[in-house]
């Protein structure tokens, strides 16, 4: 499975913008890093990076 | 074993054949129907029809066992539901119970401890109080002691203020006095000064006045002198006038004869005129004279007070220098003092120092005496410790003993096991026996003991009063055991019975009592006694599956039996019709044969008869016309299939015949065979419920005697702690008394050096401070000189100054005066000059007015000489009178000066005096201080001592109080703790009996529940066994016709294919050509008949038609033939191809054969359908009973790995709960639904008795981070199970403020929090126990080198290394 790494983006009320990035890697396990939540680790399952993707945007993130 | 090899196979067979014939079907040559074709069409809708009909009867089949399956599984599910709800009713029944009569027992037991508790509270109260009451007295006569202590020592520092402040009094008043006297004095010197001054300045005015009396007398007498001159002068004058005149006593002077005359007025004012402008000159002259003096004499008075200011600021200067050099002496003459003081009292080996060292010493003596009480608190107390450490350590090692199995001093741990003949019967000599067993602890009185019923087994061979030898306990347990050691038997010979197999048999009671040392000699008598009974489950259990076995053998011997019987009686009726078909069969080849011999001799005869007739043309090469011989062998290939067409369908009526007859003998065959099954599956059926019901009964009573050893055995371990607690309680009370005396004597001992080192320290600080007072007083003295040093060089400087003040008044005085003076002078003679002037011109204007008149007086009369010597004596009068006036200023100038110098004396003498009246009064002060320091410092000591004193006095009550009360209070926690482990040891008894008795009652729910569950699976198998064999009876019939019609469409086919190439071949042009296969046919019938009927005959035709089978019973192992695959094979196979046929052709042929169909295509099709209806319709059941063979293994793994977890437990708490959690993971680690649904009861009365995990997983799920604290046992196993129940990851992290934290993500998912510095181990649902690329990530950013991986459905773990990536 091809690696592939997404970036997510928050503007707070404050106007700073946050960033998280969703790493799918080549087992198909999913790495999200983020200041606001920490990390959050997927294992493979066909629907990890939507699951992760879920997380994030739940969040408030955009994809940027 | 629950084996359904007959399906398997059947299974197995059709899928390999229906594969084959798949792979080898290639199209059925067909041609246009020619004669033929209406009779194999009929036959082909015939047959078409009667699949249709078979199909229709399968799909009934399949509909009604669908629905019977159904209904049994729905039934099954109801009851399964049913057994589940009751047996969780039940347990929480039970567990209510077990609450209520717990709560019950607890709240007694609590009540007691309450009672003890309050006695023990009591007991402590009236020590405390008493200590109170105690310390509170010793509190108070140090309180009384300390107030007057302080009271004598403020009486006499007070008294020492009090001397002070009188002396202070004394000494201010006499300093008041002093400075009264002082003042007096000065006042009085003042006065007397001031007196003196006074009448010094009366003297001096008197002086004065006398002086200027004098003066005055003198110019008095001066003036009186000049008066008197004047006088005389006048008298002289007039005597000289009258001397003069005296001559001239006749001259009557009168001047008035003169002055009346006009001459003489004219001499007159003009003489007065000249005498007024004089006048007028002289009084300028005198004016300006006089302004030039004053003049004169302000400067004089200027200079003399500038010489004077500067002799005053030379003074002022003279002063400030003097004073400064004072205020330095004295701060040198201060500093030196202090400088002195601070060495004596602070510098190196001053007072300070000593004071110190002496307080070192004595805190040195003082560590020594505490050192000593320590050596001897020690020397006691240590000794006391280690009596009361052995205590432990024996009350600890006796109960480890204990614990451990280890015997005792005079003990061994053994176990007797005592078999009893419970009955005989009497006609067959069976016995029931029952063994009872008992493990000793005779080092410590523990029998644990637990019985077994055996079954019905032979008879023990038993001779009375010789050696016992035990030698037909087959299947009872006390076998192995009792062959292995000596026995004590028994016997009751009152009611003897013979043993049918001889010998002498006694009705019971027979007792056979042995007694052994356990292999398992480290397990104390409970945990031996469990491992005994673990044992005895496993022999049971392995009884249970050989018996179990055993019956299945019986069961599979039966079968084979049965399936064997069907089989004979099939070739039993079969033989005959086999032998008809041989024989019909045989005369049609033979009739076929012969004709084709006939019709090949025919065509011999016309090929030799040609060959013979044209043999010469073969060798002239001259062609002969062949034409008659391709005639004679068209007519042979003709001829030969008309016949083969007659002889097929012949042959063909012989076969349906036997076919359909062999199809009801296979048919009753099939379903005896089915039948065999169906009663072997049952009795498999009814041997496993019964196996399984023996499991159950046997692991119900061996739970229920798990429960009760454990029990007994917790009793016992409590009993047993608690006295262990009790002797080490009692030891360390007898301890805590040793201690608290040791503690008093050692406080006492402190007290006491406590006091002496007060006194050391309050004499110390006396010599410090009597030595800092000295200094003190040094300083003092030192001080005060500086300050009397001060205060004279001041009064000198100021003495000085003012001597210079006085020094510059006379100077200015004498300035002043000489100004003065001089001015006096000046102006005196200024005056006189100016008098004398005036007189001169007086005189002078009296000559001229005397001389005018004398003259004219003279003239008048005459120029009398007597006239004029009258007026020269007027002029000399007015000068004696100017020259008195200066003699008087000189006189009052001396007076003043006299008067300064006396003021100044007096003023140096009052400064000296107040000097004098300064010193002699801070000597004073400095004696009446020291007095009163000197009262303060040994008031201080005497206080010191006396604290200590005091202090000690109130330390020793004490320490002496607190031992009673700590003896008290040890008392009463041993006596609380011997009450309350006397009352705990029958409430801990009462609690674990009624725990045993809910747990028993558990117990016998889950074996009820699981009985009832096994025999509702028994029953859903039982019938759908009934529906599976109802359906294969009815399908076993049902393709028959099939078969017969399918035989028919094959005859019809073949006959068909043959007319089809009769006609072929009879409507053939023949045509030769040369040098060409000599049977110009088409290509399709020329290969089909030097393949079949060219090479092989009729009765190849014929073997082609049967299948190459020779006999009717090969024909009949056709089938069985083609579904083995051992067709091909010639040496096994009753296909009977002749072996001297190629092998490539048999092939083909036997290809051919399945690919065209042929007899075996009925029962082909039939396998075929039953194949698909098993994988279409039956599927479900044939799979479900297939899966019966994994559920037994997995029922007997589970058996076997429950025993082990409960045996491995040693003490298994909740073992049922730990047997119900891995029936659990195992069963959903391979799901059956019969089985999960069994299972269902103890997962529904496990998930109540996992409450706890509830709790943590409801909290888990709702998103809470749970702080697992370290040393938390069992996290892996929480872990694992909340994964197994959430189906989420599970991790267990440590945060970066060292907390470990048990967080809950989703399934395959999980969130690390932030400040998550170490991921120690997360669970995996999905049981894949390697990390993820993701998980590498997060723990590579942690440089973590290993973490932990859960699989929780295998409830292992496993430590990884990281590794890199």
């Amino acid at each position: 499975m091809e690696p592939t790494t997404l970036t997510y983006q928050k503007v707070d009320s404050d106007g700073a913008v946050a960033t998280c990035t969703i790493e799918r890697l080549e087992d198909g396990s999913v790495y999200v890093t983020g200041d606001e939540f920490g990390e959050l680790i997927v294992e493979f399952t066909p629907d990890a990076l939507e699951r992760a993707i879920g997380h994030v945007t739940d969040a408030g993130y955009e994809e940027g | 074993m629950l084996v359904t090899y007959w399906l398997k196979a059947i299974r197995n067979k059709l899928e390999a054949a229906g594969a084959k014939r798949q792979y080898k079907v290639r199209p059925h040559r067909r041609r246009q129907p020619l004669s033929a074709q209406p009779d194999a069409a009929t036959a082909a809708a015939n047959l078409q029809s009667a699949l249709n009909a078979f199909q229709t009867s399968v799909d009934g089949i399949s509909d009604t066992y669908n629905l019977n399956v159904a209904a049994i599984d729905q039934t099954f599910e109801s009851n399964v539901a049913t057994i589940g709800g009751n047996v969780r009713t039940d347990v929480q029944t039970e567990i209510d119970n077990f609450e209520s009569a717990e709560g019950t027992l607890t709240d007694a037991f609590e009540t007691l401890v309450d009672g003890h508790a309050n006695t023990a509270e009591l007991t402590l109260d009236a020590a405390e109080a008493l200590f109170d009451s105690l310390e509170g007295a010793a509190n108070s006569l140090l309180q009384n002691e300390n107030q007057s202590t302080t009271t004598a020592f403020t009486n006499a520092v007070n008294g020492a203020d009090n001397a002070f402040s009188l002396v202070d009094t004394a000494q201010l008043a006499i300093l008041d006095t002093a400075y009264d006297t002082a003042g007096d004095t000065f006042n009085t010197t003042q006065q007397g000064a001031d007196q003196a001054l006074n009448l010094f300045i009366a003297s001096q005015q008197t002086a004065f006045d006398s002086g200027h009396t004098a003066l005055r007398a003198i110019h008095d007498g001066n003036v009186t002198t000049a008066d008197a001159t004047h006088q005389f002068d006048v008298q002289t004058a007039e005597t000289i006038r009258d001397t003069a005149t005296s001559p001239f006593p006749y001259i009557d002077y009168d001047p008035s004869l003169i002055t009346t005359t006009p001459a003489f007025t004219a001499v007159l004012d003009n003489g007065q005129q000249t005498y007024s402008d004089n006048i007028a000159l002289l009084d300028e002259f005198y004016q300006n004279n006089i302004e030039g003096h004053y003049v004169d004499y302000d400067n004089d008075l200027e200079n003399a007070r500038n010489v004077r200011q500067g002799l005053i600021d030379a003074a002022d200067d003279q002063y400030r220098l003097d004073v400064a050099q004072a205020q330095s002496t004295y701060e040198a003459a201060i500093a030196t003092a202090e400088n002195d003081y601070g060495n004596a009292v602070y510098g190196l080996g001053g007072l300070e120092e000593s004071f110190d060292l002496t307080v070192d010493f004595h805190e040195s003596v003082f560590d020594s005496a505490v050192e000593a009480a320590e050596q001897v608190y020690d020397s006691v107390v240590d000794p006391a410790h280690t009596v009361f450490e052995t205590a432990v350590e024996t009350a600890q090692e006796a109960f480890d003993r204990w614990a451990d199995g280890e015997a005792g001093p005079s003990s061994t741990t053994s176990m007797v096991e005592t078999i009893k003949v419970s009955k005989i019967e009497f006609f067959t000599g069976l016995t029931l026996w029952r063994v009872d067993y008992e493990t000793l602890y005779s080092g410590y009185g523990d029998v644990i003991t637990w019985s077994e019923t055996s079954r019905t087994e032979p008879v023990v061979s038993v001779r009375p009063g010789g050696t016992t030898t035990v030698t037909t306990m087959v299947n009872l347990v006390a076998t192995t055991t009792v062959t292995t050691h000596t026995a004590n038997i028994q016997l009751d010979k009152s009611s003897p019975v013979r043993n049918p197999s001889g010998g002498v048999l006694y009705r019971g009671p027979m007792v056979i009592t042995s007694s052994s040392t356990p292999a398992a000699t480290s397990l104390n008598p409970y945990e031996l006694a469990l491992h005994e009974r673990a044992l005895l489950l496993y022999q049971r259990l392995d009884q249970i599956q050989d018996k179990y076995e055993g019956t299945l053998d019986n069961i599979g011997q039966t079968l084979v039996n049965n399936i064997d019987s069907a089989n004979d009686n099939y070739d039993n009726l079969l033989a005959p019709l086999e032998t008809g078909l041989d024989t019909a069969l045989s005369v049609i080849a033979g009739g076929f044969n012969g004709f084709v011999a006939n019709e090949f001799n025919t065509y011999t005869g016309i090929e030799t008869s040609f060959w013979e007739t044209n043999a010469s043309s073969m060798t002239t090469g001259t062609p002969p016309n062949l034409t008659p011989l391709y005639t004679a062998a068209k007519n042979f290939y003709v001829n030969n299939p008309d016949k083969a067409v007659d002889s097929t369908i012949a042959a063909g009526a012989q076969i349906v015949g036997f076919v359909t007859a062999e199809r009801a003998l296979d048919t009753t065959r099939d379903q005896a065979i089915i039948q065999a099954h169906y009663t072997a599956d049952v009795d498999e059926a009814n041997a496993e419920k019964n196996a399984a019901d023996k499991v159950i009964n046997a692991q119900e009573e061996f739970l229920l005697d798990v429960a009760d050893i454990n029990t007994d055995y917790e009793i016992v371990t409590e009993t047993r702690t608690t006295a262990r607690d009790q002797s080490i309680a009692n030891a360390a009370h007898t301890f805590e008394l040793v201690v608290n005396g040791e503690e008093e004597t050692k406080g006492k001992a402190v007290t006491l050096a406590q006091k002496g080192f007060d006194y050391g320290y309050a004499s110390a600080l006396e010599v410090f401070n009597l030595g800092e007072l000295t200094e003190w007083v040094d300083l003092a003295t030192d001080s005060i000189n500086a300050s009397q040093v001060l205060t004279t060089a001041l009064g000198v400087a100021s003495h000085d100054r003012l001597d210079s003040y006085a020094a510059a008044g006379p100077v200015y005085t004498a300035l002043a005066t000489a100004a003065g003076v001089n001015l006096a002078n000046d102006l005196g003679t200024e005056r006189i000059n100016h008098t004398s002037d005036i007189g001169n011109q007086g005189v002078l204007a009296t000559t001229t007015v005397a001389t005018s008149l004398a003259s004219m007086y003279s003239s008048y009369f005459g120029g009398s000489p007597d006239v004029t010597t009258v007026a020269d004596a007027w002029k000399d009068y007015a000068i004696d009178l100017s020259e008195a006036a200066r003699d008087e200023y000189n006189t009052i100038a001396n007076s003043l000066g006299t008067f300064w110098n006396d003021t100044e004396s007096l003023s140096q003498s009052i400064e000296t005096l107040i000097a004098g009246a300064d010193t002699t009064y801070g000597t004073l002060m400095r004696n009446a201080e020291s007095a009163r320091r000197n009262v303060a410092i040994t008031s201080v000591t005497s206080a010191l001592e006396s604290f200590a004193d005091d202090a000690k006095d109130y330390a020793d009550t004490v320490v002496t109080e607190v031992r009673n009360l700590y003896d008290s209070a040890s008392g009463a926690a041993n006596s609380f703790i011997n009450d309350v482990n006397t009352d705990y040891i029958p409430y801990m008894t009462s609690v674990a009996a009624q725990a045993l008795s809910s747990v028993e009652l558990v117990i016998d729910d889950f074996a009820i529940a699981l009985r009832d569950s096994t025999d509702e699976v028994k029953t859903q198998r039982v019938g759908q066994f009934l529906h599976l064999r109802n359906a294969f009876l009815s399908i076993a019939s049902a393709d028959d016709p099939v078969a017969v019609e399918r035989v028919k469409d094959d005859v019809s086919q073949a006959v068909l294919d043959l007319v089809i190439y009769r006609d072929e071949v009879a409507g053939m042009n023949v045509t030769i050509a040369p040098n060409v296969t000599p049977i110009p046919l088409p290509p399709s019938a020329n290969a089909w008949l030097l393949e079949n009927v060219g090479t092989i005959g009729l009765n190849g035709l014929v073997g082609f038609l049967n299948g190459f089978r020779t006999t009717a019973t090969q024909v009949g192992s056709t089938i069985d033939d083609v579904l083995s695959g051992k067709w091909w094979d010639s040496t096994i196979s009753h296909l009977s191809f002749s072996a001297s046929y190629n092998l490539n052709s048999e092939v083909a042929t036997a290809g051919r054969l399945i690919a065209t169909g042929g007899p075996i295509f009925g029962t082909l099709n039939y396998v075929g359908v039953k194949l698909g209806l098993v994988t279409d319709t039956v599927g479900m059941g044939l799979e479900w009973v297939a899966s019966l063979d994994p559920e037994a293994a997995t029922r007997g793994e589970l058996s076997v790995e429950f025993l082990d977890e409960v045996a491995t437990a040693g003490i298994p708490a909740g073992p049922l709960t730990k047997g119900a959690a891995k029936l659990k993971r195992l069963l959903k680690l391979k799901p059956q639904r019969t089985v999960n649904q069994a299972a269902e009861g103890i997962d529904l009365a496990d998930d109540v008795l996992r409450e706890v995990d509830s709790v943590v997983l409801e909290r888990l799920r709702l998103g809470a981070e749970i702080e697992i604290p370290a040393g938390t046992r069992g996290i892996r196993k929480m872990m694992s199970d909340l994964s197994v129940v959430s189906g989420n990851e599970v991790g267990l992290l440590r945060m970066a403020d060292g907390r470990r934290l048990l967080v809950m993500g989703g399934p395959n998912a999980i969130r690390l929090p932030r400040n998550t510095a170490r991921i120690i181990a997360h669970t995996h649902p999905r049981g894949r126990l390697s990390f993820s690329a993701a998980d590498l990530r997060a723990l590579n950013a942690r440089g973590q080198t290993m973490s932990v991986i859960i699989s929780p459905w295998d409830d292992i773990a496993v430590i990884l290394r990281v590794g890199g990536n």
